[in-house]
């Protein structure tokens, strides 16, 4: 059972983890783009 | 106070979607083990509702995609494309769980299944639209033509889901969603996988209006940089005055 156990773990892993880097990848292109927005404006 | 009103407003759609994953996390860890598969089952509460979101992410894109084309309006291909990238990423999700389950499962990570191998070319279809997007500069251009593959690649999604039905594959047929009722038996385990798709339709909804409005964004940089004055080509290019000054050295 606790090998099942390691192999959600790891699955879990990869959801957080891959989800933290898209969230992360929107809100960095986010705060680019403001910034981009403010320098023209 | 009006600032702080706007940030709030700003970053609803974390708070909502961190809220929707705790409690579908604890729903999938609290609910009974499979008597198959034992506690494997644990990862169909993140695969399922992943695969879901996938095909609801290309039908609002689909959906984008129509309103576009009828309208001319950008918000549509706004909402098309945002909801294709956020699809995209649901896509390699559910191909990736599904992975890490059919290891421990099946014994191979991967399989020329027909649901796997649709799915797989689903996936690789939808990141052909994004790199169409990318390709054309001129905006509307871009949004018909992106329009017009949102609209032909839905037909992917019932030949997706229904390939366990029209062909043998070593995919389970669908567990939900059946013409004898759902197959799951024990109500803990139906509510956590409900909890895990409203989860992730919150996630999703999240994402989409945050992506959404970075395409605003980023459409308003591209409007601004057109509107400064550039040089006309050539003009930058002055002629040094090579004449040698008057009772200069020489």
């Amino acid at each position: 059972m606790s090998g099942q156990w390691a192999w959600v773990t790891f699955a879990s892993l990869v959801f957080y983890g891959s989800l933290a880097l898209f969230v992360g990848s929107i809100v960095w292109r986010l705060r680019r783009a403001r910034a981009r927005l403010e320098e023209l404006s | 106070m009006t600032a702080q009103v706007e940030i709030r407003d700003r970053r609803w759609p974390w708070y909502a979607a961190v809220s929707a994953i705790v409690v579908a996390l604890t729903l999938s860890m609290i609910s009974p083990a499979d008597a198959v598969q034992g506690d494997l089952i644990r990862i169909m509460y993140i695969h399922v509702p992943a695969a879901w979101l996938a095909y609801l992410a290309f039908t609002v894109t689909l959906a984008g995609s129509i309103g576009y084309l009828a309208t001319k309006r950008m918000v549509f291909d706004r909402l098309a494309a945002s909801s294709a990238e956020v699809g995209v990423y649901f896509t390699g999700l559910a191909i990736l769980l599904g992975m890490i389950w059919g290891k421990p499962t099946w014994g191979v990570w991967w399989t020329w299944d027909a649901r796997l191998t649709l799915t797989a070319i689903m996936f690789f279809v939808y990141v052909g639209y994004l790199a169409l997007r990318r390709a054309t500069l001129d905006p509307d251009a871009r949004a018909k033509r992106s329009a017009i593959l949102g609209v032909l690649a839905i037909v992917q999604i019932p030949i997706v889901h229904f390939s366990v039905v029209w062909w043998r594959t070593l995919h389970q047929p669908p567990s939900i969603i059946r013409p004898d009722g759902p197959a799951i038996q024990d109500p803990l385990m139906v509510v956590a996988l409900v909890a895990g798709v409203v989860a992730f339709t919150v996630v999703y909804a999240a994402l989409v209006t945050k992506r959404m409005e970075l395409a605003r964004i980023e459409d308003a940089v591209v409007a601004r940089e057109a509107t400064l004055e550039r040089p006309v080509a050539g003009e930058a290019v002055v002629a040094p005055d090579l004449s040698p000054e008057p009772g200069g050295a020489r």
